[in-house]
């Protein structure tokens, strides 16, 4: 039942591949893999449909597999989703690269110096204890209704992870290393360089994983409430139609569209900070 | 003697009415339960505006169904897309809703009849404060804020093209109406067009009113009453006893000494009591009129071609089909109110087909 | 970590920041300048405060809040530490379930209110649904991975003293992933509560300081506004406090294992 085997979760579903001794025993691991990963969607999609034939609800509000496949083709067709998409993604990047340098940037100032984190922490602490919706209004009456206040949205739900992971990774580096550090009389900058920032990585990539999760997350609310484009209001605007299959699409297509950047984010995280384990 | 032959007769008619009713009884049963939505104000509370609340508070269909059937209002604030989904999951008898959702929902299979009209929502086109314009032509290349989709939007469609203009000449910004004030307040947004709930706006310096629906005979703003196909099936009977019941609310609200009483009863909903008064200075018996007649026949011609136009729906279908005029003809026969109400003509500009 | 624990010293540090941005809210909204509609003058945001928190309506709405934030988060704690378990401890459980719960987690979580309220109608239900729904995969991450990190050595004894698997659960795995767990349900209710006043505020019915907000901003009443996120404040970390005491661990500094917006 409990054996010592590579890890695979929730978080990481591929994890077995690692753990392969040879190509064709990873190979067949990963047909397994498949094979299993796909009983529940097989099972949803059986469910569904049934309930689709015993029409368990209208179809207006439960349309059929079949009808959202349709209605995906079309979309796909007259390119409204691929444009929907690379509306929201161009938001997310600007919105990620602003919010998570200055999170890098705020987390390892406070990571370092015990006093600054006096003045600012309990500040910053009680802010993230306020949902990023709350603050919509009040970023609606800085920022107004255009470009600049999705992405300043976006900056903020990105800024958070980023300090909090980084500050934590900065602190982490264990004292015992800062006293090599010191016996090896580094400078400052090479301190940096090989202490701080080595033993922050881990923490700080994580952060950057979690701040692109939260960004997407709240793009999609933002979008949904204050946009004339992109995907979150795509999803909305069918809402509106009255078209549940359009609105199935845009749930597929978020999903799998936060599936792409997550998983980029893990290949990513496994090439910066080898020597983590996988969260 | 004679007392004696009264008797008999008076036990035997009893006795026959007592078979027909049990035998009415039988021929239907009765409903369960009566749902009915309405239109709500924003602000979450479980009671709503025009004719529902007004049956609601009065409890009409209690009175028409003899309290036999329990019966349940639930007020929408982001009314469309939200009631046209309780209607597909069968959460829903009756509804009286804005007609474009009401047209949306119809196009794309939710199976309604048109059983009466709602009732008009006043219609009001503002312009912040140090904007230059005064008139509908003025808006031309300003920021306009509504919410699309709506009996807003086909409103605005409308006056544009009165003016000459279209949605081109505009700057048109898609948001909810409380990111509205917010763009207005801001200097985000140089005009809106909305329902009285811009009127805080004004009451706060913030906006002036260019152009309202108050007291004008519009196509604009109507609301749709209706009933699922399902339920008017099943229970004709109950069915007509709720177009009674609607019939009956709007006569109460019509009459100038329930005028109070009504904005009350509106107030309940989270609407300032300030706000109604002003919007809806009477008579009542003008704005809150039951009938299906020319100008509410024409306004939903209008609104399947402007959700067509827009590619709102697909394809248009055929109005008067939809509409199921027995219901109201009976109440209104029934109640003697067959000539309370002035039929509304379409004005010419306006009459199409 | 080279801080003693028991040392709680309060830092009167931090409440010089919060006093120099109010004194520049005070002078900057005196002068008129700059934004006269957020930086609502001193005097009159004091009112609005007092005001509303006199409103008997903000405090029912504060207590659905609440209410509805502990029932979701109950529910989709307990569905989630039983999955992270399950997942946790049955590598072929995990293989099953993993990819499907992996792909379900990058939907955002509001995406999927149109498809609640479409199913479940535009009130409580749906709402605490979506709640649920935000605790659980905080919840069942954390505990997976606690289950994970039971150390190899323990359940060899386990196995050395012919344990049954139900022992084997209870008294050696669970009391491992314990401190995995418990931060887990932490962040879970982060999650929650995010998912409480995001519901409430689309979905916008009822009772709710999610509602409470939206209809603050249909009145255009920024003061009120402004209150109702002081308040979201001091309930979140009222909140986080609870749980911290509750369970009387140590959070570790801040960091964050999972999603948590």
């Amino acid at each position: 039942m409990i054996r010592a085997i590579p890890f695979v979760g929730i978080a990481n579903p591929s994890g077995l591949q690692r753990r392969a001794r040879s190509r064709s025993q990873a190979g067949s691991i990963v047909w397994r893999g498949v094979a299993l990963g796909a009983i529940v969607p097989l099972a949803v999609l059986a469910t569904w449909s049934l309930a689709v034939a015993l029409h368990a609800m209208r179809p207006q509000i439960l349309p059929g597999p079949l009808a959202v496949q349709a209605a995906a083709t079309d979309l796909l067709r007259s390119g409204d989703l691929v444009t929907a998409l690379e509306v929201s993604l161009g938001r997310i990047l600007i919105g990620l690269a602003i919010g998570s340098v200055l999170g890098l940037v705020a987390g390892a100032v406070l990571g370092r110096s015990r006093t600054l984190d006096a003045y600012f922490g309990p500040t910053l602490r009680t802010i993230c204890q306020i949902p990023t919706i709350a603050w919509l209004p009040v970023f609606m009456l800085i920022f107004g209704i255009g470009e600049e206040l999705k992405v300043a949205i976006i900056a903020k739900a990105a800024f958070l992870p980023m300090l909090l992971n980084t500050f934590a990774g900065v602190r982490s580096a264990s004292g015992r290393y800062h006293e090599v550090a010191s016996a090896l009389e580094f400078g400052p900058l090479q301190r940096l360089r090989f202490v701080t920032i080595p033993s922050a990585l881990p923490m700080i990539v994580l952060g950057l994983r979690l701040a692109l999760s939260n960004a997407w997350h709240v793009l999609i609310v933002v979008e949904m409430l204050a946009s004339p484009a992109g995907i979150g209001h795509l999803m909305a605007w069918s809402r509106t139609l009255f078209q549940l299959d359009v609105v199935f699409v845009t749930i597929v297509a978020i999903g799998a569209t936060g599936w792409l950047m997550d998983a980029a984010m893990r290949a990513a995280e496994r090439r910066l900070s080898p020597w983590s384990l996988p969260a | 003697m004679n007392s004696h032959v009264t008797r008999r007769a008076s036990l035997a008619a009893l006795g026959a009415l007592a078979v027909t009713g049990a035998l009415v009884q039988a021929a239907e049963a009765q409903p369960p339960v009566i749902r009915i939505g309405g239109v709500g104000s924003g602000y979450g509370k479980p009671f709503g505006q025009q004719g529902a609340a007004v049956m609601q508070a009065q409890r009409f269909v209690e009175a028409e169904t003899k309290g036999a059937v329990r019966v349940e209002y639930h007020f929408f604030d982001r009314s469309g897309p939200a009631v046209n989904e309780a209607l597909a999951a069968g959460q829903l008898d009756f509804a009286s809703y804005g007609e474009l959702p009401q047209i949306i929902g119809k196009a794309n299979g939710l199976q309604t009849r048109i059983i009466a009209n709602g009732g008009n929502t006043n219609i009001y086109v503002v312009v912040r404060n140090g904007v230059k314009a005064n008139t509908i032509s003025d808006l031309k290349g300003l920021r306009v804020t509504l919410q699309r989709g709506t009996i807003l939007h086909q409103a605005l469609d409308r006056l544009l093209e009165e003016a000459g203009l279209s949605e081109k000449d505009i700057q048109l910004y898609d948001l909810p109406t409380a990111d509205q004030l917010t763009a207005l307040a801001n200097g985000e947004a140089d005009a809106s067009v909305g329902t009285s709930s811009l009127l805080t706006l004004r009451d706060q310096g913030i906006v002036r009113i260019i152009y309202s629906t108050a007291g004008k005979t519009t196509p604009d703003g109507i609301n749709v009453f209706s009933v699922t196909e399902d339920f008017s099936n099943k229970y004709p009977v109950a069915t007509s006893a709720v177009v009674r019941a609607i019939v009956k609310a709007a006569k109460w609200t019509a009459q100038s000494h329930n005028h109070d009483a009504a904005l009350d009863i509106w107030a309940r909903s989270g609407t300032p009591r300030k706000v109604l008064a002003e919007d809806l200075p009477g008579p009542l018996k003008d704005t809150e009129i039951p009938l299906i007649d020319e100008l509410f026949i024409t306004s939903l011609k209008i609104g399947v071609d402007f959700a067509v136009r827009n590619k709102l729906i697909r394809q248009p279908f055929d109005v008067d089909a939809w509409i199921d005029r027995r219901y109201l003809n009976a109440a209104l026969h029934d109640l003697n109110l067959a000539s309370y109400w002035q039929p509304r003509h379409a004005p010419p500009s306006l009459a199409k087909e | 970590m080279t801080r003693p624990l028991a040392r709680r010293r309060i830092d009167a540090r931090g409440v010089i920041v919060p006093l120099g941005l109010s004194l520049g809210w005070t002078v900057t909204s005196l002068t008129g300048h700059w934004n006269p509609h957020l930086l609502v003058p001193p005097a009159q945001l004091a009112r609005g405060f007092i005001a509303t928190s006199h409103n008997g309506d903000f405090w029912i709405a504060a207590g659905s809040s609440l209410l509805r934030l502990l029932t979701g988060w109950f529910a989709g704690s307990v569905a989630g530490v039983a999955l992270g378990l399950i997942v946790g401890c049955f590598t072929l459980a995990g293989q099953i379930v993993a990819p499907s719960l992996n792909a379900v987690r990058q939907v955002a979580l509001f995406a999927w209110i149109p498809l609640l309220t479409a199913w479940f109608g535009d009130g409580n239900t749906a709402e605490v649904i979506l709640i649920a729904l935000a605790a659980f995969f905080p919840a069942a991450l954390n505990t997976e991975a606690g289950c994970r990190n039971a150390p190899i050595v323990l359940r060899e004894v386990g196995r050395v003293l012919e344990l049954g698997p139900r022992d084997i659960l209870r008294r050696i795995i669970v009391p491992a992933a314990m401190p995995s767990i418990v931060s887990g349900l932490q962040i879970a209710l982060t999650s929650a509560w995010i998912g409480t006043i995001g519901a409430e505020y689309l979905i916008d019915q009822g009772h709710g300081l999610g509602v409470f907000l939206s209809s603050a901003r249909m009145d255009n009443r920024m003061d009120v506004v402004l209150f109702c996120m002081v308040a979201l404040a001091c309930i979140g970390f009222a909140l986080s406090t609870a749980l911290r005491l509750a369970f009387a661990t140590r959070t570790p500094a801040l960091a964050l294992t999972a999603v948590d917006d």
